[in-house]
């Protein structure tokens, strides 16, 4: 047993003549701790594989095309051969770290992490990267147990691999988690420069190879889709399906909910939607701004989708062009991520003369936007963004009607019409105190889908004020003898959270509820049994104060 | 050699009500296992294809055949809808797999896909669908079948608990000079 440690100890000495440790397998080899520290700038640049699209992106991932990215913004932590954390620094926007390290042996860690205390500048984030299968842990990347050497300075390069052999994900996808960071990191840069003293909600982002599109248990990566769930984001992984973590527009777009949620307000109700659909105002301008923004932080009017086997083919939404759209109009998600791209972005095309620059519109959706007592929708964007840019309105009116959208000169869309020969009822109805309102509902158009609620003319909205706080009572309920189920949500002041609502069954709901003088909305939505999407029939709203 | 086996078994252009599904009983002493539900629907998801994809799967004993049933909803009233319909895992499977067309029109656009399913492995099986029509988007959805005994593999080998929590670890490329 002495002997065998003697020689374990020989080749441990031997290892370190040669300047580079490995660690062995066996414990039995930890030897005890001397004196023999030494103090080593430890320095080098922190990368990733990244894999483009294929040219032109219609054709999936490009692996014969890998190149490294620098992991930018990333904590690194230097740990001792006990395991103890002896520094903590972070890359710079080029992916290098440096620290001094008073040490014998260490390994360099990468965390796929982006974090910046409240303390240590104005602006303060922490944003994670994690596995929801595997007990919600951060995914970190680790360097060898190594000798720092004898020399005062030491480099250390690491790069975290795509894993692709060739023909398949053959070995761990470190440089899926760094792949996905390096998209949030973008973001953070892109809101700091228009508010410095951001303070971004901390926010994980769960990732795993096998993150697929079922639904069920998400620990075992059945997340439906990439999305934001209003706490965290899941991202797809699964190989020869849909993997998402090298399609930085979902990303960014997905991060962009956040974003929304955060800093400015979504009244998204969410639900399946496509670029060319006519979706409910919310649901439109929520998709959209997601898809301007994702386009916004990486200056890239691509948004491109790779699936299939080995991930050869792809989904691309361009915002430079509306060719094949046949919804063009204030209902589509396609023509709000066009509109704002246009007006944030320097290239000049049809219609768009404009290039604002993402400090005015951040500034509008911390603001103006975030505070309208509209729901949000093109409507409330435009309007806000004609109040605080006077000087560009008939531009930005060139830019709206290249999308088919006439002026836009309020809050509520005065003089649009909820869905055209469906459901002919103002987008918005007004509502006074002691009277009624009696609208029409017709959803035919919205066909046998499962996200029927979210299309045009499947919610209708009414407005109210109330100029004396006291209690009053709101009903809905059908007038012309049918079995409809009529449900409505009350909504006030700046929260997309309702103040009030009922689901009751039945052909009448109403509340009663103490209202302070202010401006309210509502949110109205008719069944046929459990469906939307065939009703038709005629409802009236009542506004009384008991 | 462990396998999935698929066999079609309706006319995959008809339009047919699905029938809610029983759970399995062989015998008093035997398991009694769900049937898997799920919808493609109930998430703020990234843009795709608007195509809803409802499906119900029976959860079975290994080697014996599964009812799947799926119902595609749209709201697009013309076009064609494309289905590439193929088991998730390569190499598994003692099946081709399938291209489907629909023909949108207004008034039909609901189209059930049903088939059976058996797997000589326990476990989650997915079957991937890919919808698309061209100009309007693609959507990817999977198709879980629970087959026998179902767990949660965790990977142990790779976390390490430390002052910033659960990390799971991976080794780097390193260069060190």
């Amino acid at each position: 047993m002495i002997l065998k440690k003697s020689l374990l100890f020989l080749v441990t000495l031997l290892l370190v003549a040669c300047g580079e440790y490995q660690e062995p397998s066996q414990k039995t080899t930890i030897e005890p701790e001397q004196n023999n520290n030494v103090t080593v700038t430890l320095s080098g640049k922190i990368t990733y594989d990244f894999v483009p699209f294929k040219s032109g992106g219609r054709a999936g991932l490009d692996y014969n095309n890998i190149s490294k990215k620098p992991v930018r913004g990333a904590m690194v932590e230097i740990i001792d051969r006990a395991g103890k954390i002896v520094k903590k620094t972070k890359t710079d926007n080029l992916g290098h770290y440096a620290v001094t390290v008073t040490s014998k042996q260490v390994k360099v860690r990468v965390l796929a992490k982006l974090y910046q205390s409240k303390s240590s500048a104005k602006a303060s984030w922490d944003f994670e990267v994690k596995d929801n299968t595997n007990r919600n842990a951060l995914y970190v990347m680790d360097g060898k147990m190594a000798n720092l050497g004898d020399k005062s300075t030491q480099t250390r390069n690491l790069n975290a691999s795509s894993g692709w052999n060739g023909t398949r994900y053959g070995s761990t996808r470190v440089a899926a988690p760094f792949a996905i960071l390096d998209v949030i990191y973008q973001g953070v840069q892109k809101v700091v420069t228009a508010q410095s003293d951001a303070v971004f909600s901390p926010l994980n982002v769960f990732w795993s190879k096998k993150n697929v599109g079922a639904s069920g248990d998400r620990s075992l990566g059945q997340i439906i889709t990439s999305h934001y769930d209003g706490t965290a984001l899941y991202i797809l992984g699964a190989e020869n399906s849909d993997t998402d973590e090298y399609d930085a527009g979902i990303i960014a777009h997905e991060w962009g909910h956040y974003y929304e949620s955060q800093f400015s307000r979504a009244d998204n109700i969410g639900g399946s939607h496509g670029v060319d659909e006519m979706l409910d105002i919310r649901v439109a301008f929520g998709e959209g701004f997601g898809n301007a923004f994702s386009s916004i932080i990486r200056d890239d009017p691509l948004y491109i989708d790779s699936i299939d086997t080995r991930q050869s083919s792809s989904f691309v939404v361009n915002l430079e062009t509306a060719n094949g759209a046949t919804h063009k109009g204030w209902y589509s998600e396609g023509s709000i991520g066009r509109i704002l791209y246009d007006i944030y972005d320097k290239h000049q095309d049809t219609g768009d003369t404009l290039s604002l620059g993402f400090s005015k519109l951040h500034h509008l959706f911390t603001g103006a936007e975030k505070n309208t007592p509209a729901f949000t929708s093109i409507f409330t964007f435009i309007t806000a963004l004609k109040a605080e840019n006077p000087e560009y309105v008939s531009e930005i009116d060139a830019i709206t009607l290249s999308e088919d959208i006439q002026a836009i000169n309020d809050i509520y869309g005065t003089g649009r019409i909820n869905r055209a020969s469906q459901n002919a009822n103002p987008l918005y109805s007004s509502l006074f105190v002691g009277n009624s309102v009696e609208l029409v509902t017709n959803t035919s158009a919205l066909g046998a889908s499962a996200s029927a609620e979210n299309k045009l003319g499947a919610y209708n909205f009414v407005k109210f004020s109330i100029a004396t706080a006291g209690s009053y009572t709101l009903s809905v309920r059908t007038v012309d003898g049918s079995s409809l189920d009529p449900d409505f949500s009350l909504y006030t002041g700046t929260s997309n959270l309702p103040i009030a609502q009922t689901e009751e069954p039945g052909t009448s709901d109403s509340i009663s509820q103490e209202l302070s003088a202010g401006k309210y909305r509502m949110a109205i939505i008719i069944y046929d049994g459990a469906d939307v999407s065939r009703v038709s029939g005629r409802f009236r709203i009542t506004l009384k104060k008991n | 050699m462990k396998r999935i086996k698929i066999v079609f078994t309706a006319t995959l252009l008809s339009s047919v009500t699905l029938m809610a599904m029983t759970a399995k009983v062989n015998d008093a002493n035997k398991v009694v296992y769900e049937v898997l539900e799920g919808s493609s629907s109930s998430v703020k998801g990234k843009p795709s294809l608007n195509a809803e994809v409802k499906y119900k799967s029976q959860h079975v004993d290994v080697g014996v055949s599964a009812d799947v049933n799926i119902t595609i909803n749209t709201a697009l009233t013309q076009g064609i809808l494309n289905v590439n319909l193929r088991p998730l895992k390569e190499n598994k499977l003692d099946v081709a797999e399938k291209d489907l067309k629909f023909t949108l029109r207004k008034g039909k656009n609901s189209f059930p896909i049903n088939f059976q399913i058996s797997s000589q492995e326990n476990g989650i099986h997915y079957i991937n669908l890919t919808l698309s029509v061209k100009g309007e988007g693609v959507k990817v959805v999977a198709i879980p079948v629970n087959v026998g005994t179902v767990s949660k593999k965790i990977d142990n080998k790779s976390i390490e608990k430390t002052e910033n929590g659960v990390v799971s670890v991976s080794s780097a490329e390193e260069e060190i000079k």
